[in-house]
């Protein structure tokens, strides 16, 4: 209430602002009761579907599995967290599907703009968020798989490998589950490139299943990365069984010498990595991007004159790229794409390229000891996976529980890095195949 | 664009790129024994 003299000296000033401040009270109340208003000021709960809910559910998953369960931290922990920042409402952070979208002052927004590429129907513009940044950046050029090579490479020793190279076939035959699961794919109705994408799923290898996924589907990057570093992690369980159900008692009791292995020379060492780059490279061009990045990293640290590069590749550009493919990768986790029955049937067959790739590295093994003088423990045929070095200390302590004498570690660490060059040889000469037949002009 | 059954490219890429992937590493096992034989004993 005003002051009656007061209004009256201010010569009726007072009650002509006070009846403005009532119209204005009035107006700012018919605003903020406003349906409209209500719906997008709140819109991270008025826009929060179940979709989200169950997708940060998942994202909390995976991050529980790193955390608490100590399950492959170094990916799981930021692939989960990207899934709870990008399937919150309304934050932007990122776009996907991506083909929806065109970003503000991308090369596709210009060139619509001056009227030479009219953008697709139903594409949107918008802004890019920090993640969509990082995906460009990165991961839709299939850039941070290829760094995150380098780094692994410059933490391999191949010694135990090139003290027996023909464990080298080891590593082949551990591949042959992407190949049966690429058949199962196919079987079940999965298109050609999903089928593909499902498959390399058995490469037991993130990169690779990243690189290849990024390259041929990219909307199913978040199942397939979530679903290879989750077995990939969860090798210790799944391959025993299948070990055992493939080897018998006396197999797995068979101890190796080590007596046979000579050393290495650091020359040998030096220029094998130049071999396999040569090699692969001549027989697919196209994994230039794979075996060459993850050669380069072995070269580096073999050569023993660029410390200084070793230690950044294994630390600093490991870690940093790390972080951000997680990230990004899953923030690709959107819930249209990742609840679907299709993502159902990929942890299936991922599991089934899992079990392949142990039970052909058996096999393998077995085929090989018909054909040589030197007897090899058909255990370490399941090493021939890419999963470094856990699959390699799973075969050893599958081999000590049969016989407390055997020593197995050190030769299924080389068919464990045999497996390695095994999977992106394979990544390598599919990619190649399928560019093949697209030049060819075959629908895939 | 010619069209290619499913299976048909399943088994093209299961013989083509297994096969070209084990002909790989014999060759790589012949070439790394072949580096180690230069090796001084």
């Amino acid at each position: 209430m005003i002051d009656y003299q007061l209004n009256q000296l201010a010569g009726g000033h007072f009650e002509y602002f006070y009846a403005e401040m009532r119209g204005d009270k009035n107006e700012m109340l018919d605003v903020i009761t406003n349906h409209d208003f209500i719906f997008n000021v709140f819109g991270g709960f008025t826009h929060f579907t179940w979709q989200a809910a169950v997708m940060l559910i998942i994202g909390g998953v995976l991050i529980y599995l790193g955390v608490v369960k100590d399950y492959e931290p170094l990916l799981l922990v930021p692939i989960g967290f990207g899934c709870i920042l990008a399937n919150l409402p309304l934050t932007e952070i990122i776009h996907v599907p991506r083909e929806g979208y065109v970003f503000h002052d991308s090369v596709r927004d210009i060139l619509n703009n001056i009227g030479l590429l009219p953008l697709n129907e139903g594409a949107k513009l918008v802004d890019e968020g920090i993640l969509d940044v990082l995906y460009n950046a990165g991961v839709g050029n299939e850039l941070f798989p290829c760094l995150l090579f380098i780094g692994i490479g410059a933490m391999t020793d191949f010694g135990p490998l090139l003290q027996n190279p023909r464990i080298l076939l080891l590593g082949g035959a551990g591949q042959f589950g992407i190949f049966l699961t690429l058949m199962l794919a196919l079987f079940l109705g999965y298109e050609k490139l999903e089928a593909v994408c499902v498959a390399i799923i058995g490469a037991c290898d993130g990169p690779t299943s990243i690189y290849v996924t990024t390259k041929f589907k990219p909307e199913l990057l978040g199942p397939i990365s979530v679903a290879a570093y989750s077995y990939m992690s969860l090798v210790p369980i799944i391959q025993p069984p299948v070990m055992k159900l493939f080897t018998t008692k006396k197999e797995r009791e068979m101890p190796m010498s080590y007596e046979v292995l000579k050393p290495v020379s650091q020359t040998t060492k030096t220029l094998f990595p130049l071999v396999v780059m040569v090699v692969t490279l001549l027989i697919a061009p196209s994994g230039a991007p794979l075996m060459g990045t993850l050669m380069l990293g072995n070269f580096l640290r073999e050569c023993q004159v660029v410390g200084r590069l070793v230690k950044s590749a294994e630390n600093e550009i490991a870690s940093i790229t790390t972080l951000f493919l997680g990230i990004t990768v899953g923030a690709t986790m959107n819930g249209d794409v990742f609840l679907t029955a299709k993502t159902l049937g990929i942890f299936a067959l991922g599991f089934i390229a899992i079990c392949g790739d142990t039970a052909f590295g058996v096999i393998g093994a077995k085929i090989m000891n018909i054909f040589s003088r030197v007897k090899v423990n058909p255990l370490i045929g399941a090493a021939g996976i890419s999963a470094f070095p856990m699959a390699a200390r799973v075969v050893h302590k599958v081999g000590t529980e049969a016989n407390p004498q055997t020593y197995l570690l050190m030769h299924a660490m080389g068919v464990n890095t045999g497996g390695q060059i095994g999977s992106v040889l394979a990544a390598s000469v599919m990619i190649a195949v399928i560019g093949a037949l697209q030049g060819m002009g075959v629908a895939l | 664009m010619t069209e290619m059954p499913d299976m048909n490219f399943g088994w093209l890429l299961t013989i083509v790129a297994g096969g070209l992937t084990m002909i790989s590493l014999g060759v790589m096992i012949i070439a790394t024994n072949i580096l180690k034989s230069f090796q001084k004993q």
